[in-house]
């Protein structure tokens, strides 16, 4: 049901239900959040998305429901006081120095400082050391003292994932993380999906991958479809400027819904492996030695017409594959049907 | 070393489904021997109930009751907060140090005693006070000190029937004159353990008048008492109660029993002394809410509360009170007990849900209130024991009997915990509305030792301190809220002229810092912060402007934290510095000299804490 | 898939049978896990091993492998007999039920248990009323359906379930098979298979005939349904298949009895194999072309729920590597053909006007828009899933199906049974996952998992090295000493060349579809003393 609140002054038409982060979002203004995440539940932890309602009274943008006649404002002067003393009291929890920190320029935290105008660190330091777990688990990093407590990994891990291997443990000022009973990942039941460090808005979680090989604006994006199993999922791939590959991430869009499995994520090594083919192979000899694409397809083509010729077009076998492309199958099913002139074409889809 | 088998048992024993898992764990930790969790064991409760192992780390982490390294036979927890503080805590601590020859987190060698401090026990009238086990003592001296250790090293049995005798409810109570007694009455005159003590001097008389109406007959009849929330809040009950979602899901009435706020004991003299009366009070409600089922969240420390709790229920099923169909009417209602960890924030009422979900005690959002979704995500009431217990005699003599006492927007009598510098401590029924000196002169019969009155700290740590100029402010929760104190759960800690401001403030700021869940962003830092300020004015190296740093960042978690614990410590901030300020700034000079400082820094705020 | 990915959340209840769907399809796994752990929906989930599935599934029947037909046609049964199943339905849009029914009569829950290997037939029919009171139940299988000589009629099984529930032709439901390739689904629509062209059109069908041969521009096109896989490796070995073009596969670890399958590569005259690498079956050929990896191209695959989307080059292409359409293409024009295209999109635009299910999508439209076949024209939104309000033949069809057992009993001489699978972490032979550092260091070498007892009546511990041997050969590796298989039952990832799992697995197959019985065959385990 639709219901009108205002917001900055402005008479808005909204659904009742939704809440005020999403009527910002959907009209364009923008709220700062750290423990929001649209795929996971809503938490309220983090406190920076928190606007002024009805004149005299501080709410979260992300939990509150908006109300017919509310009157939001979602940006003022104490509003920026507000959200920049939290941004500091982050600043003074944790170890946030992006100089040696990988998430350097993918860091929601870090964006948000800037945004705020925090030129200078905060006064003090109440850090508590947390745990540093960066070579127990194949896959992940957890450098803890870059954690702000939003509580992501927690969520992805038990909502998207369902494994609960994260949780808070310790209370108040010692809060912190755990994976099993305080042991590193590595020996936890962490499957490594990476949904984890996808969701961190910060450096606390990270990527071996991503380690030492290249800065967020140095790598360049691109999507495509994973080449594991059926399902499908979109990823979106970072590529580091000497052309590598060092990071996926699922894809919003895709049927993965932003989720992906440990080979989605960490199984593409094999692109750009030493042990890739590089030229055509002939046999000569009995051993396969380099040759031309020329001289390699004269030499296909001329055996095939030879075989089909002398034994018949059903002498011929072509194995297609499930790792191709339509395209490919389709060509290679018309080069067997249409060009060599027998069915028997098949590929893995029994194996 | 304990068995898969008893493992077993204990889960069999109390069904394991998440919401079992804080008695379950305490079960295993008394089990043990050595009052720990060892990981062996959390691995295979993990495995038994089908949870994560990192959920029962981290709630095993949450709770101060809980550890996962050896302690001792008896765990000795020391009381420091504020009544047991002004009351000589530090010198408990040095005698409990000296005797048993260990310090603060060690074991004596032979595995008798493991010691640790704690926050507020609740029994603040007694004070210092401490806890072995779950024995209470209160009243401690040296020499009390090394009579009782002996005594476990005898007769090594410590399950809150050995408390001391200072400990009683009857006790506890002052003598009557002056008073109002209402909910105080039966208090020493019935055996709380009898439940035809009850019946007969006019139990369960009010949940039968009010099956005689309909429900929301009941809620119109407490909305027009006026009875108002008295775990701190203040909230209207009956309009409460009228919020509570219709439909037909489960419902549930929750009583808040985590008396925590330093300087609170009341609710476990009520529970201790009048058991079924709460009960009484939770069918009430549960009648008019159209809740089947109630729970009581009574914190762990309250041993005994939780045994006389469970004797009354069992009693009332037995007479038929409880269970189908209740005094023969088409009304079922049963009664349950959830036993808190040692977690301060589980008195706000959405962490007290999550607790008894077995999670952490981390407040949830609102909304959803728990009126639209509470336990298990139904409708829930949750109301302080003395708001409940009042309702029985509201459904018996009427809203109009009740608005008979107390002030125009605060109906009733209101339950005021004496502690401090006064010559007579313990619990008292007054009306809303008296005033401090009333309190104070007649009852607590002046300040100890014919010192002079410094300040008084009303409404517990999170409520503020008011001064000689509020003598004669009545007290009810309106009138306290506009002169930016707190009337809370009525704690009256009284403090003389020897208490040092600052150090009272680093206290109270120790207390938030330990108690704050950790969840948001304000209060996990803040409050930190909030202790190292003040620490270092206590050590006297903080600056003249570290005190607008004090407001200014109290300020901001009281807009932007979660739960009423963070929103809180603006509160003593800025009554101490109204009042105190010149002490403040004089602790901003490093020659200051300040014994109480000194004494509380270099005797009890050493090492980690 | 008949039904969506998306519609998970929509189903009451889910029946997984024969998918260890947390290893192998973990995304849907998880949405699954979800579904159950929070939404609170009910799962039943029936394999050999104690899968991680198992944990949360409110019935776990844990049969002997090969038994698949016995266990469905035990819950059908129930089903019938408590009058759970959907009469409307079947009565409208069925037939065959009656026959079905006589069938039924005789699997009984404790027919059936015995069967299986299950303890207590009770189980059988707490998990019928779970699955016959839920609506919509959506069941997912996986090769642990289909890797039988009765592979066809396990399927066949499944959909007799969900027509008996009325659960076809509705979201939320479906007959749901997980494919386990990123493009099994597309290059089966693509004709990639002996007797159809593209979109199962038949190849024995003139009309299709000349519909390609229009489109293609020739005379004929042959009549006869070609050879699968397997026939082609016996036809190998006799010599009546000389020359064989393989593109991106590697059925020297894939395919069922690897001895079977070298001798007959050896036996061919001329051996082509296109790849990415130097894999163990291009190791035997005459020729190796470098093919591009996936990043490195263009073109459209086609996901288990039939929806196609399109993939874009991200990489350029390692070394002289290139685009498989372009290698065969020129191959094609040498050997006198005229065939030209400059992209896969061009090919996509002639492949989707000869196939009735892609014909309405675009390269365009695909980018933008979520499409799943059917999509018959521009502006058809494409479909969620099938078999609304009439089945492609018109009436769904029950088939009476018989349980048979396995191919290869067990007896004093091979005593246990061996079922293979895939890891999480690991991929079909390892070529993708095995190269790829991180997974190899998580799951670095092959192992066998056996039952505690089992393990303890061989006298073997975990971690030893032992040699696993069936009619057809002998491999070494690990024991993982674990509760997850069924006791007498051992179970191998076929990922490692080094102890490779189809050295062992017999090539038994379905008379229809050919699919080899990899699931289950006999075998013994003996501790290997160093």
């Amino acid at each position: 049901m639709a219901i009108k609140i205002t917001l900055d002054g402005r008479e808005v038409e909204c659904e009742r239900g939704m809440t005020i982060l999403e009527v910002c979002n959907k009209q364009g203004i923008r709220i700062p959040t750290l423990c929001y995440h649209p795929q996971v539940s809503k938490t309220g932890a983090c406190r920076l998305c928190i606007v002024r309602v009805n004149k005299t009274m501080f709410k979260t943008a992300c939990t509150e429901p908006v109300v017919d006649g509310m009157n939001v404002i979602s940006c003022d002067d104490e509003l920026i006081f507000i959200r920049k003393s939290l941004l500091n009291l982050l600043l003074l929890e944790g170890d946030h120095n992006c100089l040696y920190c990988e998430a350097n320029g993918n860091c929601e935290l870090q964006s948000l400082c800037h945004e705020y105008g925090i030129e200078i660190p905060p006064a003090g330091d109440i850090r508590n050391v947390r745990t540093r777990d960066v070579t127990s688990s194949e896959g992940l990093r957890r450098e803890e003292n870059r954690c702000i407590l939003c509580g992501r990994c927690v969520k992805a891990c038990a909502e998207i994932q369902m494994n609960r291997v994260w949780d808070f443990a310790g209370r108040g000022s010692h809060a912190h993380l755990t994976t099993h009973i305080q042991d590193v990942l590595g020996d936890s039941e962490c499957v490594q999906c990476g949904q984890c460090v996808q969701l961190c808005p910060t450096g606390a979680l990270s990527f071996q991958t991503v380690y030492g090989r290249g800065l967020e604006w140095e790598l360049t994006k691109k999507s495509s479809i994973c080449i594991y199993c059926g399902v499908g999922c979109k990823i979106d791939f970072s590529i580091n400027p000497q052309g590598e590959l060092v990071r996926a991430d699922g894809a919003l869009d895709g049927p993965n819904k932003g989720h992906l499995c440990v080979k989605g994520r960490f199984g593409f090594d094999f692109v750009q492996s030493p042990k890739r083919l590089k030229t055509p192979l002939v046999r000569k000899n009995g051993e396969l030695v380099p040759t031309s694409w020329d001289e390699a397809l004269n030499h296909v083509a001329d055996r095939l017409k030879q075989i089909k010729t002398e034994n018949g077009s059903d002498s011929v076998m072509a194995f297609t594959s499930a790792k191709c492309t339509n395209e490919e199958n389709y060509l290679l099913q018309k080069f067997i049907r249409a060009v060599i002139g027998t069915n028997n074409i098949d590929h893995c889809a029994r194996l | 070393m304990i068995t898969a088998q008893q493992i077993k048992d204990v889960l069999e024993t109390y069904g394991n489904a998440r919401e079992n898992l804080l008695v379950i764990l305490r079960e295993l930790e008394n089990m043990s021997g050595m009052n720990y969790l060892d990981k062996s064991v959390l691995i295979q409760v993990a495995e038994l109930m089908n949870l994560p192992p990192s959920a029962i780390a981290g709630f095993v982490e949450f709770y101060t009751m809980f550890r996962s390294k050896p302690r001792a036979r008896h765990v000795i927890r020391i009381c420091k907060s504020t009544p047991c503080h002004t009351m000589g805590a530090i010198s408990v601590f040095d005698s409990v140090k000296q005797v048993l020859g260990i310090q603060e987190g060690e074991a004596t060698p032979d595995g008798l005693f493991y010691l640790e401090r704690c926050e507020c026990l609740g029994v603040c009238s007694v004070a210092p006070a401490m806890m072995v086990n779950y024995d209470l003592h209160g009243l401690l001296t040296h020499e009390k000190i090394v009579s009782i250790l002996s005594s476990y090293r005898n007769n090594p049995v410590a399950d809150g029937w050995g408390s001391g005798e200072e400990i009683d409810a009857a006790q506890t109570i002052l003598p009557r004159t002056g008073q109002t007694i209402r909910l105080l009455e039966n208090i020493g005159k019935i055996d709380p353990e009898r439940i035809e003590d009850y019946t007969n001097s006019g139990g369960y008389r009010g949940i039968r008048k009010a099956l005689s109406v309909s429900p929301a007959d009941v809620v119109s009849v407490v909305k027009d008492s006026g009875l108002r929330g008295r775990g701190g809040a203040g909230f209207p009950a009956g309009l409460k109660w009228s919020f509570v979602v219709k439909g037909d899901m489960q419902k549930y009435v929750i009583c808040n029993a985590d008396e925590g706020e330093p300087g609170t004991f009341k609710d476990r003299i009520l529970m201790e002394g009048n058991p079924h009366l709460l009960l009484e009070g939770m069918m009430i409600c549960g009648y008019a809410t159209n809740a089947t089922i109630g729970y009581i969240y009574v914190r762990g420390e309250y041993r005994r509360s939780i045994d006389r709790l469970q004797m009354a229920i069992e009693q009332a099923r037995a007479s038929g009170f409880l269970g189908r169909r209740i005094f023969g009417s088409g009304f079922d209602f049963d009664v349950f007990i959830k036993e808190g960890g040692g977690a301060y924030v589980c008195g706000e009422e959405t962490s007290l849900i999550n607790s008894m979900e077995g999670f952490r005690g981390y407040p949830r959002y609102k909304p959803p209130f728990p009126g639209q979704a509470g336990f298990n995500n139904n409708p829930s009431t949750v109301n302080n024991v003395e708001t409940l217990m009042s309702v029985p005699m509201i459904m018996n003599r009427g809203a109009l009997w009740f608005k008979e006492v107390g002030t125009v927007t605060c109906a009733g009598t209101k339950l005021f915990c004496l502690s401090g510098k006064l010559n007579r401590t313990g619990l008292v029924e007054l009306p809303m509305g008296v005033t401090l000196r009333e309190i104070i002169d007649v009852h607590g019969k002046g300040i100890l030792e014919g010192k002079a009155f410094k300040f008084a700290q009303i409404g517990g740590s999170a409520g503020g301190i008011v001064g000689q100029d509020m003598m004669d402010t009545p007290l009810d929760i309106d009138t306290l809220m506009r002169q930016g104190a707190t009337l809370g759960s009525g704690v009256i800690l009284v403090c003389d002229e020897t208490t040092c401001p600052v150090d009272f403030l680093l206290h109270t700021m120790s207390f938030f810092k330990h108690e704050s869940c950790g969840q948001c962003t304000p209060c996990r830092i803040g409050c930190a912060q909030l202790e190292k300020t003040t620490m270092n004015l206590a050590k006297r190296i903080a600056t003249v402007p570290d005190l607008t740093g004090l407001k200014t960042l109290a300020t901001l978690m009281k807009q932007t934290s979660l739960c009423a614990l963070g929103q809180s410590p603006i509160m003593p901030i800025e009554t101490m510095l109204k009042y105190f300020r010149k002490d403040f700034e004089n602790h901003c000079n490093p020659d200051y000299k300040c014994a109480a400082c000194d004494a509380s820094l270099s005797r009890f705020f050493t090492g980690t804490h | 898939m008949t039904n969506s990915i998306r519609e998970i959340p929509v189903s009451e209840a889910f029946l997984i049978i024969g998918s260890n769907t947390t290893e192998n399809h973990p995304v849907i796994g998880a949405m699954i896990k979800k579904a159950v752990i929070t939404g609170g929906k009910k799962l039943v989930v029936v394999d050999p091993r104690k899968i991680e599935m198992a944990k949360y599934a409110d019935v776990f029947l844990q049969i002997l492998p090969g038994t698949n037909i016995a266990i469905l046609n035990g819950l059908m049964h129930v089903i019938i007999k408590e009058g759970l199943h959907d009469k409307e339905y079947i009565n409208s849009r069925c037939e065959g039920f009656a026959d079905l029914e006589k069938t039924l009569e005789r699997y009984t829950p404790e027919y059936v248990a015995d069967i299986c290997g299950i303890d207590d037939p009770e189980m059988i029919r707490k998990a019928a009323r779970i699955l016959g009171n839920a609506k919509p139940m959506a069941a997912y299988y996986c090769m642990g359906i289909t890797q039988f000589k009765s592979g066809v009629n396990g399927v066949k099984s499944v959909a007799n379930l969900q027509m008996l529930l009325g659960n076809l032709g509705v979201a939320g439901g479906g007959v749901n098979p997980l494919r386990g390739q990123s493009n099994v689904q597309g290059a089966c629509d693509m004709g990639g298979l002996p007797n159809v062209f593209t979109a199962y059109q038949p190849v024995t069908n003139p009309d299709a005939r000349q519909k390609f041969q229009n489109a293609w521009k020739i005379p004929t096109l042959p009549e006869k349904p070609g050879l699968t896989i397997v026939e082609s490796m016996n036809l190998a070995i006799e010599g009546k298949v000389k020359a064989l073009y393989v593109m991106g596969e590697n059925p020297v670890i894939s395919d069922p009895n690897q001895h079977h399958v070298i001798e007959a590569l050896k036996s061919l005259d001329f051996l082509v194999v296109q790849d990415i690498m130097l894999t163990e079956t291009a190791e035997y050929a005459d020729v190796v072309l470098p093919g591009c990896a996936f990043l490195e191209k263009d073109g459209t695959v086609s996901n288990t729920e039939r929806r196609v989307q399109v993939m874009r080059k991200a990489l350029n292409p390692i070394g002289d590597a290139r685009d498989d359409w372009w290698i065969i293409t020129e191959i094609a024009r040498r050997m006198g053909v005229e065939w030209v295209y400059n992209s896969a999109e061009e090919i996509f635009e002639e492949l989707r006007a000869v196939t009735p299910s892609y014909a309405g999508m675009t390269y365009e439209r695909l980018e933008n828009e979520l499409l799943q076949w059917p999509c018959p024209t521009i502006g058809h939104p494409g479909t969620q899933f099938l078999h609304k309000d009439r089945f492609a033949r018109g009436l769904g069809l029950f088939t009476a199906i018989e349980y048979t057992p396995p191919a290869e009993q067990v007896d004093p001489e091979y005593p246990l049974v061996l079922t293979t699978g895939r890891l999480l972490e690991h991929f079909h032979t390892g070529t993708m996952s095995r190269n790829s550092k991180i997974l190899d260091a998580i799951v670095p070498e092959p192992y066998v998992e056996i039952f505690p007892n089992d393990a303890e009546n061989y006298n073997i511990s975990d971690g030893e090295i032992v040699s696993v041997s069936t009619r057809r050969g002998s491999i070494r590796l690990k024991a993982f000493v674990t509760k997850r298989p069924k006791p007498n039952v051992v179970f191998i990832p076929f990922h490692f060349h080094e102890a490779c799992a189809n050295v062992l697995t017999i090539d038994a197959l379905d008379p229809l579809c050919k699919i080899p019985e990899f699931k289950v065959c006999a075998c013994k385990i003996e501790k290997v003393y160093p």
